[in-house]
């Protein structure tokens, strides 16, 4: 477990050493490494295969937009693929893996791939595969699934529990480096509300893997003490391991924090991560930048990395990925490579310097206006060939090579409302352009301002303006002392060669792939990204999309600003899907609302329903019940012979009041409400604008100004607002309000022919309700059970004598409790949605199952409750042409005969017609078992109905291969003529 | 026949109160709470009933105004919820009494379950639950604001530390899960 590559220094605590594994090997690290440093320091260079080719990776980079070194972590349902390498935080224990090899990182036998590349180049999946056809799905598609992509998951469900917030500032500093710093101490001194986010799990960015001093302390020194002001400030907010993922409109940005990952496991209760969305008046992004490679034949051999990184992992982590290093660079940062990289003691085997006029160098052997075309090595990089400025080859050898191509202002979440970046010559790279979105404003090496002391004054200022606009005055702080050192660049993308030199090492785009889509055309730059993939990996081509545009630029004959970029998109950084969801995951996807009896009906064994968001009883079974249909023919023949009750409290219930409450509900209603008496219930048709019944329901007249509507329950929700747009929209100068009272009520429906003789019992003595005193469809306050206000509708939904009694909600458990035992001498039976549906239907009254949005009035049977006395909603489209055709559909019922099923869903067909299109006649929109009956019945549409009253019909269902047949009759099964309910 | 038995929000004869780490948080189950909406055209009437009877100038919206007796809350244009403490009987009748054909008035006691939110941390665990600013919230603001989408209503009582919530009372399990569940999770 030595650590071969470690050297001294750095800012790990060698105090806290960790153990870890990597394919089941043991090595060591230290507290403040990440996975990449530990891998790093212990000499491991190949970490994964490519994604196509399975070719041998290593590590690139020491950020988030590391390409290659994606590996599995943690073990069991834990276990997370496609982990980026440089992002993960080493802990004890940590037990990580490659990906995409079998049957091991070393001998990979899928590594046959990169034999056949030259048939797997961009867009072959465009052309191969297409024959024979009948492959496609059965072989092609399951082979290419099975080789196609990195790590698996688990398949276990994730253990752990993700969260949303929500997080308020005036300024949001997105990145914690030089400028973010400094930006967040002027704001945060002024005492602007401020949330600094950084990546990574301490402050500084740069500043903690360069070798410079800051205002006279070291760099890394001077970002700690500027957190730790930061963090003593009660207005500022300093959020580590934290990535802006995207800017949306209105200043809102998402933020995803891994509260968690750096822990073996989350502590107890906690989140793994939680997506904030922050809401901030201003921002400043300080993102920093990334470092480009330069293509040459066999370019993504492990160890060869960004030079900045290699920097980074020797300064910071005290990790050198080889004892003997070579360096390849088009630019002055290259150098600074070489020299800190020589200051740790590692033995620099040459500068490579593309550029005939590179700066001379104390540090290592210089080849001016050489590149390197290619490198050789098994499973990692052994030798290096330059190609001269004299046209000479030289062969190097080296364990590592630094690569620095000039850096890249990190402006993707600029582009996140299609700002289109601008190229800049001079740093030759994209600064953020136009489109910036609103309110963000773009600081330090993000807008293309390199040198730390810039960056610095950079973040000041752009902080200051952002003040400003706020209306904040602030007095300019100085700023401290740094390195300002100019960096120069002659831009280099690719040295040509034969072999493949590789842009996307994510996905495994080369060169050559680039050329193959100039060829065939697919030039513009959006078409080279869908036909290569470049930059459709996890990394968004960080590394890879301006090599490639400048590629393409080349072959075009175009300059890189005519050639343009892609689109950036959020999310930034790979985001879990878990995290988008949050606790609305499994029983808490959306809230229950439980009826005031809920928890009396759980005593009883009640079995539940969902009905959109409430939780109601749906039958209660009895013992020696072993079917559901048992318990619920027992519950409808036990409530027409006696007595049953039904929560009904779900129904939508909307308080509606002011002096022009009946004009409102003559306009919302197709029927009359004003002439509705006080103390009455009426049954109301409520139509859309287009003519369409929308929803039915009772509403009662409490009072000469007051009404309450009741709604379906599955439609509450819809007709509140429905109600509120017409208030506020269409009649602002009606007085009328409205609130919905559903909540407030429990309600009770009490039916049967000894319903009377039960509520008698719980009723106060002083309210008369007997039949003269409070015939069908009255309506009254009372008191029940010794004084508590109620209020009674004699309404039936079931068809038998039948009221609803409502107590406030408070007393519903108490209600349904005092209705069991008063009807306990009548045999009274708790009976839930199912029995509920079984004797409407019976009772043929539509609900939601009728009411599907394609059905008027007239379908209805019920064109006279559309009044014409008075303007309605609908009531003028509902009198379209086809509308009020003589043949249209019409509301009967279905009996099934021999024996046979009505099933909801069956299309109609006369005897004797073919089944098709043009001999369909309607359709089953509900059927039961009726007890009552004795037989399947239904309800349905058929054109003509209330005329084939009798006929043999065929109930069609070629979608299940069924098929029955049924006798039209009327949809009133039972007491056609309402006796019952009158009684 | 005995008198019906009333039970809480959640369910109980007795209100839930437990202390998560630093946050306490209490059922009230015995708050009056009544809607209160001005009458068309009758803004004088109004104002002059809501300073007479509630002893208050109308709440701006974002705002509940009045006493620890007697609040109003802005719920809506011209729309207010009226809140009396503990003890308070038929506050929707007597309202009605009062302001007459002023305003339309509806008994809403049973409509919400009712969190009293107290301690330090308050504003960390309702910034998972809540896009609402609470911790620069004042004493006296009122939101309306969704949480896990229930529609609820936010009221500061005491900056940064005290807080009330209002939420549907058939959802009064899921809120008190989404409460206690961001709670323990600081």
């Amino acid at each position: 477990m030595t650590q071969v590559n470690r050297l001294d220094g750095g800012l790990i605590d060698r105090e806290a050493p960790l153990d870890f594994t990597f394919d089941g090997r043991r090595y060591g690290g230290f507290a403040g490494d990440t996975l990449a440093s530990a891998l790093l320091a212990n000499g491991v260079r190949l970490v994964g295969r490519s994604f196509k080719y399975h070719r041998p990776r290593g590590i690139i980079s020491a950020g988030s937009e590391e390409p290659n070194a994606l590996v599995e972590l943690r073990e069991g349902a834990r276990r997370e693929p496609n982990s980026r390498a440089t992002m993960t935080e080493l802990h004890d224990g940590l037990v990580a893996r490659s990906q995409n090899r079998f049957p091991s990182l070393g001998f990979d036998l899928m590594g046959i791939n990169d034999r056949f590349s030259a048939f797997l180049g961009a867009g072959f999946y465009y052309k191969t595969f297409m024959w024979p056809k009948a492959f496609w799905e059965r072989v092609y598609e399951p082979l290419i699934r099975q080789a196609a992509g990195l790590g698996a998951l688990s398949g276990d469900p994730d253990p752990d529990v993700y969260d949303r917030g929500f997080r308020h500032c005036d300024l949001l500093v997105i990145g914690a480096g030089p400028a973010g710093l400094m930006a967040a101490l002027t704001a945060g001194r002024a005492g602007a509300e401020v949330i600094l986010v950084d990546e990574d799990f301490c402050a500084g960015g740069r500043l903690t893997m360069e070798r410079e001093s800051v205002g006279g302390l070291s760099g890394n020194e001077w970002a700690a003490q500027a957190a730790a002001e930061l963090a003593g400030l009660p207005n500022v907010r300093v959020m580590p391991r934290s990535t802006a993922i995207g800017i949306f409109d209105h200043g809102i940005y998402s933020v995803l924090e891994r509260v968690s990952d750096h822990l073996p496991v989350p502590r107890a209760g906690t989140p793994r991560q939680i997506l904030w969305r922050v809401y901030a008046k201003r921002a400043i992004l300080a993102a920093g930048a990334t470092e480009r490679l330069i293509a040459f034949d066999n370019n993504d051999r492990p160890g060869i990395m960004q030079a900045g990184a290699m920097r980074a992992y020797v300064n910071r982590w005290a990790a050198a990925p080889a004892e003997r290093i070579a360096i390849f660079t088009n630019n002055d940062d290259g150098h600074r490579t070489a020299a800190d990289l020589a200051a740790a003691g590692v033995e620099i085997a040459a500068i490579i310097d593309s550029r005939p006029d590179a700066p001379a160098s104390n540090i290592a052997e210089l080849f001016a206006g050489a590149v390197v075309s290619n490198s050789s090595g098994r499973r990692g990089i052994g030798h290096v060939t330059l190609r001269l400025a004299d046209g000479g080859r030289k062969h190097l050898s080296c364990g590592a090579l630094a690569v620095s191509g000039g850096w890249n202002p990190n402006v993707h979440l600029t582009c996140h409302h299609r700002g289109r970046p601008q190229w800049q010559e001079d740093i030759a790279a994209f600064i953020p352009g136009e489109g910036v979105p609103p309110g963000l404003a773009v600081a330090g090496a993000a807008r293309g301002i390199f040198s730390t002391a810039s960056a610095l004054a950079d973040g000041r200022d752009q902080a200051l303006a952002q003040l400003a606009e706020l209306g904040m005055k602030v007095k300019t702080a100085p700023l401290p002392e740094a390195d300002d050192a100019p960096v120069t660049i002659t831009p280099l993308w690719h040295v040509g060669g034969t072999k493949r030199a590789w842009l996307d090492q994510q996905n495994d785009v080369t060169v050559k792939d680039v050329g193959l889509a100039h060829q065939e055309n697919f030039r513009a730059v959006e078409h080279l990204k869908r036909y290569t993939t470049l930059g459709m990996a996890g990394d968004q081509g960080r590394t890879s999309n301006v090599l490639g545009l400048a590629v393409m630029a080349e072959l075009t004959g175009k300059t890189i600003a005519e050639t343009g970029t892609t689109i950036y998109r959020p999310p930034y950084t790979p985001t879990p899907i878990a995290a988008f969801a949050g606790r609305s995951v499994g029983r808490d996807f959306r809230p229950t609302r439980l009826p005031p009896s809920h928890h009396w009906a759980a005593e009883q064994g009640a079995v539940f329903v969902e009905a959109g968001s409430w939780l109601r009883a749906q039958w209660f079974p009895r013992e020696g019940e072993t079917h559901w249909r048992e318990s619920v023919d027992r519950e409808v023949l036990a409530t027409r012979r006696s007595v049953g009750v039904c929560d009904v409290s779900t129904l939508g219930k909307i308080d509606i009041q002011g002096s022009d409450a009946g004009a409102f509900l003559d306009l919302v209603y197709s029927n009359m409400f004003s002439t509705l008496p006080v103390g009455k219930t009426r049954y109301g048709l409520m139509l859309r604008e287009d003519g369409m019944v929308m929803d039915d329901g009772t509403t009662a007249r409490l009072g000469e100004t007051h009404y309450l509507m009741t709604t379906t329950t599955a439609n509450a929700v819809g007709v509140y607002r429905h109600l509120e747009f017409v208030r506020q929209c269409l009649r602002p100068d009606m007085d009328v309000q409205l609130i919905s009272a559903t909540d407030s009520w429990a309600q009770f429906a009490v039916a049967g022919p000894n319903a009377r003789r039960v509520l008698q019992v719980v009723v106060d003595p002083q309210h008369d309700i007997s039949n003269e005193a409070f015939p069908f469809m009255a309506c009254g306050t009372i008191s029940v059970c010794g004084g508590v206000m109620a209020r009674l509708f004699r309404i039936s939904f079931s068809g038998e004598l039948a009221y609803e009694i409502a107590v406030p909600s408070r007393y519903g458990d108490a209600m349904i409790r005092a209705l069991m035992a008063a009807g306990d001498a009548y045999d009274i039976t708790p009976y839930g949605t199912e029995a509920l549906g079984v004797m409407r239907v019976e009772k043929g009254h539509v609900t939601g199952n009728e009411l599907n949005g394609t059905i008027t009035a007239r379908n209805l049977g019920m064109a006279k409750m559309v009044s014409t006395k008075k303007d309605s909603i609908g009531a003028v489209l509902a009198g379209r042409e086809a509308l009020v055709a003589e043949d249209g559909l019409c509301l009967v019922g279905l009996q099934a005969i021999d024996g046979d099923n009505v099933t909801a869903g069956a299309h109609l067909f006369a005897e004797g017609t073919p089944v098709d299109p043009a001999h369909d006649e309607g359709y089953v929109t509900s059927a039961a078992w009726s007890p009552h009956i004795g037989a399947s019945i239904g309800l349905g549409f058929i054109a003509r109905g209330a005329d084939r009253h009798g006929e043999m019909v065929r109930l069609m269902n070629p979608l299940e291969g069924r098929s029955a047949r049924a006798r039209i009759c009327s949809p009133h099964f039972i007491d056609p003529e309402g006796e019952r309910l009158r009684g | 026949m005995a008198s019906l038995t009333a039970i809480t929000a959640l369910g109980g004869i007795t209100a839930y109160d437990e202390t998560i780490g630093g946050i306490r948080i209490a059922e009230i189950a015995d708050t009056c709470l009544a809607s209160l909406a001005m009458r068309r055209g009758r803004m004088a009437d109004f104002e002059k009933a809501v300073g007479k009877v509630l002893g208050t100038d109308l709440p701006a919206p974002g705002q509940r105004a009045g006493t620890d007796a007697h609040g109003v809350i802005w719920m809506g244009p011209d729309q207010f919820l009226v809140e009396a403490e503990t003890g308070a009987t038929d506050l929707a009748g007597r309202l009605a009494a009062s302001f007459g054909a002023a305003a339309s008035i509806t008994d809403q006691s049973d409509a919400w379950v009712r969190f009293d939110i107290t301690g330090k941390d308050v504003p960390a665990m309702l910034e998972r639950l809540s896009a609402a600013d609470t911790r620069l919230m004042q004493g006296g603001a009122a939101v309306r604001t969704p949480v896990h989408h229930m529609l609820c209503v936010l009221v500061c009582r005491d900056a940064y530390i005290g807080f009330t919530i209002y939420g549907p009372r058939a959802s009064a399990q899921s809120l008190h899960h989404a409460l206690t569940t961001a709670a323990a999770s600081l």
